[in-house]
């Protein structure tokens, strides 16, 4: 399973070639491309698109209407979910012309297996249909759409899914329909989960990208 | 963009001061929320 940690170390040297990079770090990021060398796994964001600072989540989490209906707070629901350890998204830069505009976004969970604990001893099937329904509590109108036969990146095993919501927000007035296509995987004790975002009713569309960025993923 | 290099888990970027409010989902179709339902007794 995964590329190997020869190979890792290679395509993270290219990433980071001419850069001094103190070797405690365990993330790093040069241009396009994140490196986690704690969690082995790098990737390019898309061309043009950033990250996301981590002091913003909290006020993207306020913004975002989930779970109408659950006799959770949203902080409860919010607190259980936890949070991306990365988030690209096109527009990362706050423009006043992006007012309302939905940003293609990538965000990628890591769950330790440990923490689910007897849900862990479950298959990864079992887990992805169990989270199906939460989600579907959660999100309005949640649906998958698509379920594609699982492919493997880095010689691990990959499950891919196309679903769709209703994405409501403080700022907009009627919910936004939204496509996600999502990438999940078991490697190394962990639950590894990209969630690609896009709208294509407002134009927003990001299948191009999120093509190119899944062949970027490497997991050591 | 410049390069960051981190000691945390996470990322941190200077940003220009906000100006307009784009929209962004952090939820996606997540493991995490298996430990939801369960909490739930659902």
């Amino acid at each position: 399973m995964g590329i190997g940690r020869g190979e890792f170390l290679r395509l993270m040297g290219l990433a980071l070639a001419g850069l001094s990079v103190d070797p405690l770090n365990a993330v790093a990021i040069n241009d396009d491309t994140y490196i986690n060398k704690k969690l082995g796994i790098l990737f390019n964001k898309p061309k043009g698109w950033g990250f996301i600072a981590v002091k913003e989540f909290g006020r993207l989490k306020s913004e975002q209407i989930i779970g109408e209906g659950l006799d959770e707070t949203t902080d409860e629901i919010w607190q259980e979910l936890g949070d991306p350890i990365c988030v690209a998204t096109k527009y990362y830069q706050e423009k006043p012309e992006y007012k309302g505009i939905f940003s293609p976004t990538i965000t990628l969970n890591i769950t330790p297996k440990s923490e689910l604990g007897e849900l862990g001893n479950k298959s990864l099937e079992e887990i992805i249909d169990m989270s199906h329904y939460g989600v579907s509590r959660i999100l309005k109108d949640f649906r998958l759409t698509k379920s594609y036969t699982p492919g493997y990146i880095s010689n691990c095993k990959f499950y891919e899914f196309d679903a769709e919501y209703m994405f409501e927000h403080v700022e907009i007035d009627n919910p936004l329909k939204v496509e996600l296509k999502a990438l999940k995987a078991e490697h190394n004790g962990y639950y590894y989960d990209f969630n690609c975002h896009q709208s294509k009713s407002q134009s927003q569309w990001a299948d191009n990208e999120f093509n190119e960025f899944k062949k970027t993923i490497k997991l050591i | 963009m410049a390069v960051v290099l981190l000691t945390a888990t996470y990322p941190i970027y200077l940003r220009a001061e906000p100006a307009g409010i784009y929209l962004v989902s952090l939820i996606g179709y997540s493991f995490a929320v298996g430990v939801f339902q369960m909490q739930n007794g659902d």
